[in-house]
């Protein structure tokens, strides 16, 4: 059984984000390593290029609190890496580096681009 | 203002719940441990998380606590500890000789 973090913030553990899980009964670990995927990659090295010693854009703390924020039902559906995009989007939203709708556009723009190149 | 504790200061971990982006788990808040080492001064994480600068620097320790009063079910041994960085703002002397983690 995963952890059941989708009661906090009530008023029983009113201070407990849904992150935060140390302590509570859980899964076992799976210890297969599994290679990382290209994308994963990518959002790792998007995060330093954004980061306090090059873009200047975002720190480690703010895609961490967007993390917190985007809500626990968004959360548990979410793998690590996902996560970390998901609040990378959000962090950018929140500082109107591009609107919704041009991020929307630009992905469309991409996924055309892959399904007629291939790349 | 606040206190700079050295290795071996006993200190215990805030009881509070406060909103927003912080570091100090939930599990390890209201326990009493043992300053281990002093970490030196970094921009307050609990700012950086709103895109602020996170000024003035807060001093980071890193504490020991054991296992058996963290957890109070643990079945390992006595001796085991866990160490967990905390922020100055967390840590205070006890008040009391009361054992650690009463209040959770």
């Amino acid at each position: 059984m995963k952890p059941d973090n989708t009661a906090f913030s009530s008023a029983k553990e009113p201070g407990r984000g849904y992150h935060d899980i140390g302590g509570l009964e859980g899964e076992p670990i799976d210890r297969e390593i599994t290679e990382a995927k290209p994308w994963e990659k990518l959002s790792v090295v998007l995060g330093y290029a954004l980061g306090p010693k090059a873009a200047k854009v975002m720190r480690t703390d703010e895609n961490r609190r967007a993390r917190e924020e985007m809500g626990v039902d968004i959360y548990n559906q979410l793998g690590y890496f996902e996560r970390g995009i998901e609040a990378t989007r959000r962090v950018l939203l929140e500082k109107g580096l591009f609107t919704e709708q041009e991020l929307e556009a630009r992905m469309a723009q991409i996924a055309k681009r892959i399904a007629e190149e291939g790349r | 203002m606040t206190e700079i504790f050295a290795p071996g200061d006993v200190v215990r971990v805030a009881t509070a719940d406060p909103p927003g982006h912080i570091r100090t788990p939930y599990y390890i808040r209201g326990k009493q441990g043992v300053i281990e080492r002093d970490c030196g001064e970094f921009a307050n994480p609990e700012e950086l998380g709103y895109g602020r600068e996170g000024l003035p620097k807060k001093r980071l320790y890193r504490v020991r606590f054991k296992q058996k009063e963290v957890w109070s079910d643990y079945q390992g041994d006595p001796a085991d500890t866990v160490d967990v960085d905390i922020y100055e703002h967390w840590l205070a002397r006890p008040q009391t000789n009361a054992s650690s983690g009463a209040n959770r």
